[in-house]
């Protein structure tokens, strides 16, 4: 009976082929898994990615201010939101382990800022840009709404009730 | 109860209107399809949220308007693209966007929303077609307007240097203008450099207490609405001024369309009520002030047998002659602190390039002022997202360094009336009541990109002048359609053959059908606001028309 086998396979040969196609099914398998319902720890890492974003210095971090519970919110209400922050976060898991060979979560801080550096750098075709440009946005907006943000700027709330009755002078830079 | 006028639009022409006849007499009902709204409840300027917040839209309606195809952009006009240093081009594809017609539907119009500004127009704007053979002569005269300007000013709390030589004045503002900001004095250095001025502008904002309401505090923000009511909009000027047992307001009330009869009378209108209801109601008077847009939308919805090709377009011409707000804007950041979040919005203007003649090889004029606030650059959000790069420790230092540095300087030019700019009703779309909505065709000419060329230079030379660090965006008309000034779809003129309305307002064919907006421009002016000018005409019209009602010149209904 002939066997329609390959010119040069031979046993020897498959396991070559089968070691060299595991880091391929290494860098797949999170997919599979993820597309199975594994799921991404999705809170904690957004709670890294905001904390990149707008860390700690004189002014609290962004969690320390509640933006990642605001954009866990958000999340919740909006569908398109979720499906665009669950890519985004899928892709910072898959290169990290595509770079580093571990999760995101367990990167070293450089590590993980260098792959934000990667998205931002990816373009505006990219979805791991748009999930950047729209977490930045979001991140922003929540942060800089509450007034434990304003420390060093020289701003002091919103423009009502006061207003700037001291307008057409030269502002006095001092810290809000 | 019978009425002597229906107005239809709260805005500064319905607002007017109403004001008027009912000082003078007559029982005036007003209808305005959105709702009212409380200056001191609905404007969110003393909230944390205030910056996104923007102006409350309390409308539930649908979107009643869209747009017809845009025009390609050219390679050779790169430079006017809209962009932002962080994110790129605002229009990514190759052809004019449609972002919006910025209006507000509420009682007291797109005043609610507006920036203040209280501008005559130039006298010599007013006679392109006699002068450069272009676009067309209004048939009313700067002089015919004058003591309405006079008295719209009064009423609205108009705050200006009355020192203008271009616009005639018999009476001074009423009121002092406001100091210039900090920002608009390092402007004015820099003008001054460049051999330009740069004046107080005159704004419906009050420079000290007026008329039982307080002076404006200059928090920078009027385009968020008002919550002190020191800005003059329509709904704390003139809608607080009329008679109220003369006048009835009724809002939410959502015109269908007018009834044309017999003998060239309108029978009546169709609205449906804030109940949903629908309701006919007549008058001896009809007065159309919703827009330019809304207006030639309602008139040609209103075909019937007597009027089969929309009423008052027996010239053919309602909806069409559109007109827009040509717009550039550069936004930089200075090399010093200016606390640019403070003081009024558009509070200094450059009127050099006014005049129809001073763009070369263009007819038609345009100004300059300062925009840092109509830029929406007054809150850190818009700092982060917009102005400052990056992010992480280097983006919270860069906040602390740059925040009240931000510079925006604006420009708005004339447009002249071209073939390709018109509104019609849609072929297909209706809205929610089942009424053809309207289709914005808007189509910019060589001309006008000169215009534009012409605004980007002078504000980057203005820019340039102040030794700016940078300019960080810029953004313009060439590539979005976004106007809050619209004009000229039922043009007022001596001819019934080219026009829709007399110098009165008045239909040429519809005895007692008035229309009292925007919409009745012949032009745009030199960039000038139309507020101040649409109030004024107002009141010029309101007078011819309250003869004519008292009169009996139409037939009893």
């Amino acid at each position: 009976m002939r066997r329609n086998r390959p010119a040069n396979a031979s046993r020897r040969n498959f396991v070559k082929l089968a070691f060299c196609a595991l880091p391929v099914f290494r860098f797949c398998a999170p997919v599979e898994l993820y597309a199975q319902g594994a799921s991404l720890d999705l809170p904690s890492m957004l709670r890294v990615l905001l904390d990149i974003l707008v860390p700690k210095d004189a002014t609290p971090s962004a969690t320390g201010l509640g933006v990642d519970i605001k954009i866990l919110d958000k999340l919740e209400r909006y569908k398109f939101y979720k499906v665009l922050v669950k890519k985004g976060c899928l892709w910072f898991e898959q290169k990290s382990i595509h770079l580093y060979k571990v999760s995101f979560l367990k990167l070293k801080e450089s590590e993980q800022i260098k792959l934000m550096q990667l998205a931002e750098k990816s373009g505006l075709r990219a979805p791991e840009y748009n999930f950047f440009r729209a977490l930045r946005q979001d991140a922003y907006i929540f942060y800089y709404s509450n007034p434990h943000s304003w420390t060093g700027l020289v701003y002091a709330g919103p423009p009502q009730p006061h207003g700037f009755p001291d307008f057409h002078q030269k502002p006095i830079v001092q810290v809000g | 109860m019978t009425y002597d006028a229906i107005v239809v639009g709260s805005g500064a022409g319905g607002a007017a209107s109403a004001y008027q006849l009912s000082r003078l007499g007559l029982k005036v009902l007003l209808l305005e399809s959105g709702p009212a709204y409380n200056p001191t409840v609905d404007y969110q300027l003393h909230t944390n949220k205030w910056e996104m917040a923007m102006f409350p839209d309390k409308t539930v309606r649908q979107p009643w308007y869209n747009f017809g195809k845009m025009q390609i952009l050219e390679k050779q006009h790169e430079t006017l693209r809209s962009w932002n240093h962080i994110h790129g081009l605002h229009n990514q594809t190759m052809r004019r966007l449609p972002v919006r017609y910025s209006h507000v539907q509420g009682l007291g119009g797109s005043t609610l929303h507006f920036t203040g500004e209280a501008h005559r127009l130039n006298p010599a704007s007013m006679k392109l077609k006699t002068d450069y053979d272009v676009g067309a002569d209004w048939p009313v005269s700067y002089e015919d307007l004058e003591q309405y300007y006079v008295q719209a000013e009064n009423i609205v709390g108009v705050a200006g240097a009355s020192n203008d030589k271009v616009r005639f004045r018999s009476k001074p503002y009423p009121l002092p203008p406001h100091p210039l900001s900090f920002a608009s004095q390092k402007i004015a250095t820099a003008c001054n450099k460049l051999g330009l001025s740069w004046v107080q502008n005159s704004l419906a904002a009050l420079s000290q207490p007026y008329d039982g309401r307080p002076k404006c505090n200059y928090c920078n923000n009027c385009n968020r609405g008002c919550p002190r009511r020191d800005k003059g909009s329509a709904d704390v000027t003139f809608l607080a001024k009329v008679v109220p047992s003369r006048c009835t307001i009724k809002t939410g009330c959502h015109v269908l369309y007018l009834k044309p009869g017999k003998n060239d009378q309108i029978d009546g209108v169709h609205y449906i009520d804030e109940m949903g209801k629908s309701v006919f109601v007549q008058a001896t008077w009809y007065i159309i002030a919703c827009g330019a847009i809304a207006t030639p939308r309602l008139l040609l919805n209103s075909k019937n047998k007597y009027a089969p090709d929309g009423l008052a377009n027996e010239s053919g011409q309602v909806g069409r002659n559109f007109l827009e707000s040509i717009s550039w804007t550069s936004c930089a950041i200075a090399n010093e602190p200016l606390g640019t979040q403070r003081g009024l919005p558009a509070d200094g203007i450059c009127w050099d390039f006014n005049g129809p003649e001073s763009i070369p090889g263009v007819v038609g004029g345009c100004r300059l002022s300062l925009a840092t606030s109509e830029a929406s650059l007054t809150g850190p959000i818009n700092y982060a997202n917009r102005v400052v790069s990056g992010w992480g420790i280097q983006h919270k230092q860069q906040m602390r360094h740059a925040f009240g540095r931000v510079v925006a300087i604006g420009g708005i030019a004339e447009q002249l009336p071209n073939p390709r700019s018109f509104v019609d009703l849609d072929k297909v779309q209706v809205d929610e009541f089942g009424m053809p909505k309207a289709t914005i065709y808007s189509h910019l000419t060589e001309m006008d990109i000169d215009k534009l060329k012409f605004m980007a230079n002078k504000t980057r030379e203005i820019l340039q002048a102040m030794d700016v660090e940078a300019i960080f965006e810029e953004y313009g008309t060439y590539d979005r359609f976004n106007s809050a000034h619209v004009f000229g779809t039922c043009r007022m003129g001596e001819s019934a053959q080219d026009s829709v309305v007399d110098r009165f307002c008045c239909s040429h064919r519809w005895r007692n059908l008035s229309i009292v907006d925007a919409s009745v421009f012949p032009g745009t002016g030199g960039g000038e606001a139309p507020s101040l000018t649409i109030e004024a005409l107002a009141l010029y019209a309101c007078e011819t028309i309250y003869r004519r009602i008292v009169r009996k010149d139409v037939q009893d209904l």
